[in-house]
């Protein structure tokens, strides 16, 4: 056998539902080196495959399932998934990460990426193991939770195989439902189960696979791994996560007055030990660690309650555990691993939904929705966990007001009263992750300029908090000195932002989980390019790795300049730019327009994009050997 | 996809690791079910990275989060070596581990199901014979990388035996609840 490519199958399975086609395409190492892996790989696609004018919900979206550069390799903490399609939330390109071993598993069967074109007529499912490749009818797995299903899946193709699907939220096209791989791993944002759910696509299942991942250089791409095993179980911040998970972070956000709750009216909470990685360990809802793919930190957790009927499920993660407790004033413990079991097996994004009920409970105390009461049979206040339950359910299966709270915030807020938008948190249609960004602002930033809406799981300037020692030498290396660090700084917030979305388009691409290098850092882009390079034998250098991840970000930012996005979509939610937030020391943060713009302005300057209207420059494109989206840019650059 | 006459990669080891006889224990309620170990091994062994490839073998229910590997603890009576028709599984003496000689091995099977410990890989897709663990000539790679503590080095023979039965009793509730 001949290899022409290394690390990678260098192969895409194109999946047409509509005519029933299956055909695979090949590429080499000229489209690597540009786009180093999945993500970027995926956006190139995207740019040609689906057109700005087609809608999210049809047939001409095309879904892509990719699986990183290194995923497959020992490296460890590099079995990440990205899919990416065209959001139902947004309207816009959207891509998400997640772990899990389906990407392992469809980079053994020989593909490194799949493309659902079209839609089925009937409920299907795509089985793949090597070549053959099959597209089955799946009315029996229609309808079924996300765990059933699986169950059902692997003992029809044996064990070794996994799945990646979607819940009823999905088949019933909920704007934020999720597409789960191996169980409980989620690629939750931007309602990508309602792609799948539109597709009538219950899901993907990947057999054993029988392919090995081929190394340009194995010995030394070897020695280099176990050397970032050594150095992952020397950083501080992936020990704390390896032992209590990443709701870890609870207790750091709630000590700097950025852990949003209430509906971000208050920015610490008294109760948040309650939502804290160290709690599940103390107070015994620990049973285990989950592992994703090669990873050896583990920060997902195996949790048991005997309570609500007896639970036993994975996570919550930091973020479920802020959205679905302190955000909706849920100090119970057991009801939160319950409602994120139901999130889990409905497929739901935790993120969003905990965004619509904090916005349903502050409604209903502002004297909206009264109705929900009777409808409901329990008062949808502050910290009702009965209330939560049933709204999960209508949510799901779209009954009552459920059916309309499916459709996300953006939409919501509008049709109930436009005041009510006001506490909605959320912009371009998605419902803002959970850390508070008047205080910490190279989130903001990265939040306002994040192709997906105001979410963390994209540019994680995690650094910015300078818990570690680690991270403050990090913000001194970008921004000039450790004194940045820390919360309510403006100063070097655009550098601070503008590395990480370049670092992370990368570490995306490769498959690797972000914590490793921009949460933890035991891999630099140094480490990053030499890995590449024994990988796949692409010759490269530190620079080269940043410019590939500057190359994957200016071509995203293209993609929706396409789709219709400029400048002035680059912000925040009503909330976040209008009202004060406390400390718990009584500071007073604002956010205002004015310092987002000043912000935006010097990361314009640092990407050397349009500043007026945040388009890449044409010059710009051609030095990132992106000309195939010049004649787009021009176009856009042109229109008063 | 056969590759009867694969390079073996010479064995890159870890400072102060090296000893001969060492034995593996597995702690089954530590596993995370990462796979590392799997592709260590195969990548240490082969030059190239396949879980299917592996000595060491994860079970895995992932709807319950349960996980534990399993791989040769050497059992007394050999009783792989029994059930071998052609003689082709013998004691190396450096480790006390089984061996396979490819030479004789007539790829049927035999050993696989008579294993007490579901320790032996047998993919005749990818591999034409069956696949035991070596202990890395001493020094074991999988247990260099596992961080949650699933695998380590066992001080004592009860030790190491009390852990292959805790993971065999897991495994069979595994492919219980997954066979129809």
């Amino acid at each position: 056998m001949i290899c022409t490519v290394y690390s990678v199958n260098g192969k895409i399975l194109h999946v047409d539902l509509t005519n029933n086609k299956i055909w695979v395409e090949k590429y080499g190492n000229d489209l690597l080196e540009l786009f180093v892996g999945s993500r970027g790989l995926q956006a190139r696609l995207y740019w040609d495959l689906v057109s700005p004018k087609a809608s999210a919900l049809s047939n001409d979206n095309v879904l892509f399932v990719g699986s990183g550069t290194f995923t497959g390799t020992p490296l460890p903490s590099s079995g990440r998934t990205t899919v990416t399609f065209k959001s139902p939330a947004t309207n816009m390109y959207f891509k998400a990460s997640v772990g899990g071993d389906f990407g392992l598993k469809l980079k053994l069967n020989g593909y490194d990426i799949i493309a659902v074109h079209g839609a089925s007529e009937r409920p299907v499912y795509v089985y793949i193991e090597n070549d053959h490749i099959d597209i089955i009818p799946a009315e029996k797995y229609w309808g079924l939770d996300i765990r059933t299903a699986h169950v059902e899946l692997i003992k029809r193709h044996g064990l070794g195989a996994d799945t990646l699907l979607i819940g009823p939220a999905g088949e019933k096209l909920v704007k934020y439902a999720s597409i789960n791989c191996s169980v409980y791993n989620v690629a939750a944002r931007g309602g990508g189960g309602a792609v799948l759910g539109y597709k009538k696509l219950k899901g993907i299942v990947v057999g054993r696979g029988s392919r090995s991942v081929i190394l340009y250089n194995p010995r030394e791409f070897y020695e280099k791994s176990l050397k970032v095993i050594f150095s992952i179980m020397r950083d501080d911040a992936l020990v704390a996560t390896a032992k209590f998970g990443t709701a870890s972070a609870t207790m750091g956000l709630d000590k700097t007055s950025t852990l949003p709750c209430y509906n971000f009216r208050k920015s610490f909470w008294e109760n948040a030990y309650r939502n804290a990685g160290e709690y599940y360990v103390e107070a015994g809802y620990l049973v285990g660690r989950v592992g994703c793919a090669q990873c050896i930190v583990s920060c997902h957790r195996h949790t048991k309650t005997e309570k609500y009927g007896g639970v036993d499920t994975v996570g919550p993660e930091y973020e479920t555990s802020n959205a679905l407790g302190g955000n909706i004033g849920n100090s119970d413990t057991d009801a939160l691993i319950k409602l994120n079991d139901l999130a889990n097996i409905y497929g739901l994004d935790t993120i969003s939904l905990g965004g619509v009920i904090g916005w349903v409970m502050e409604s209903y105390e502002k004297g909206y929705l009264k109705n929900l009461k009777e409808e409901l049979g329990v008062e949808p206040s502050w910290g009702n966990v009965d209330a939560t339950i049933k709204l999960i359910e209508d949510i799901t299966f779209r009954k009552g007001t459920g059916d309309l709270l499916a459709e996300g915030l953006a939409v919501v807020c509008n049709k109930i009263n436009p005041e009510t938008c006001k506490w909605a948190l959320q912009s371009r249609g998605l419902e803002h992750s959970r850390v508070e960004t008047r205080i910490a602002r190279a989130y903001a930033l990265a939040f306002a300029l994040n192709p997906r809406g105001p979410d963390h799981l994209h540019t994680e300037t995690f650094a910015e908090f300078g818990f570690t020692e680690d991270a403050k030498k990090l913000i001194k290396r970008l921004t000039g000195s450790e004194e940045n660090a820390g919360v309510g700084k403006d100063v070097g917030r655009p550098e601070i932002v503008v590395w990480h979305e370049d670092i992370y388009a990368v570490t995306d691409s490769v498959g690797l989980c972000a914590f490793i290098d921009t949460a933890g850092f035991a891999v630099n882009e140094a480490i990053l390019s030499e890995l590449f390079e024994s990988a796949t034998g692409i010759k490269s250098s530190s620079d080269m790795i940043m410019k590939s991840g500057e190359r994957i970000v200016t071509l995203e930012r293209m993609i929706q300049v396409r789709e219709g996005r400029s400048r002035r979509d680059d912000t925040l939610p009503w909330r976040i730019l209008n009202e004060e937030i406390t400390t718990r020391e009584g500071k007073t943060y604002t956010l205002t327009e004015a310092t987002l713009n000043s912000m935006l302005d010097r990361y314009f300057e640092l990407r050397g994009w349009d500043l007026e209207k945040g388009i890449p420059t044409p010059s710009k494109l051609r030095e990132l050997k992106l000309e195939f989206t010049v004649e787009e840019a021009l176009k856009h650059l042109s229109r008063p | 996809m056969f590759n009867l006459k694969l390079k073996i990669l010479e064995a890159p080891h870890l400072e102060g690791c090296r000893r001969l006889s060492s034995m593996i224990s597995i702690n089954p309620g530590l596993c995370t079910g990462c796979h590392l170990c799997e592709l260590v091994c195969s990548t240490y062994h082969f030059s190239k990275s396949s879980t299917e490839l592996s000595r060491v073998i994860v079970y895995k229910d992932k709807a319950s989060a349960k996980f534990t590997p399993t791989l040769c603890v050497s059992c007394p009576g050999m009783p792989c070596a029994k059930a071998c028709p052609t003689g082709a599984i013998i004691k190396d003496d450096r480790t006390g581990m089984p061996i396979v000689l490819v030479e004789k091995c007539s790829s049927c099977g035999e050993c696989v199901k008579e294993c007490p410990y579901n320790a032996i890989r047998f993919e005749p897709s990818v591999y034409a014979y069956p696949l035991i663990c070596d202990l890395c000539n001493g020094d074991p790679q999988c247990v260099n990388v596992c961080w949650p503590g699933a695998l380590t080095r066992a001080t004592t023979l009860t030790e190491k035996f009390k852990g292959a039965a805790e993971a065999r009793s897991i495994i069979v509730k595994i492919v219980s609840k997954y066979t129809r």
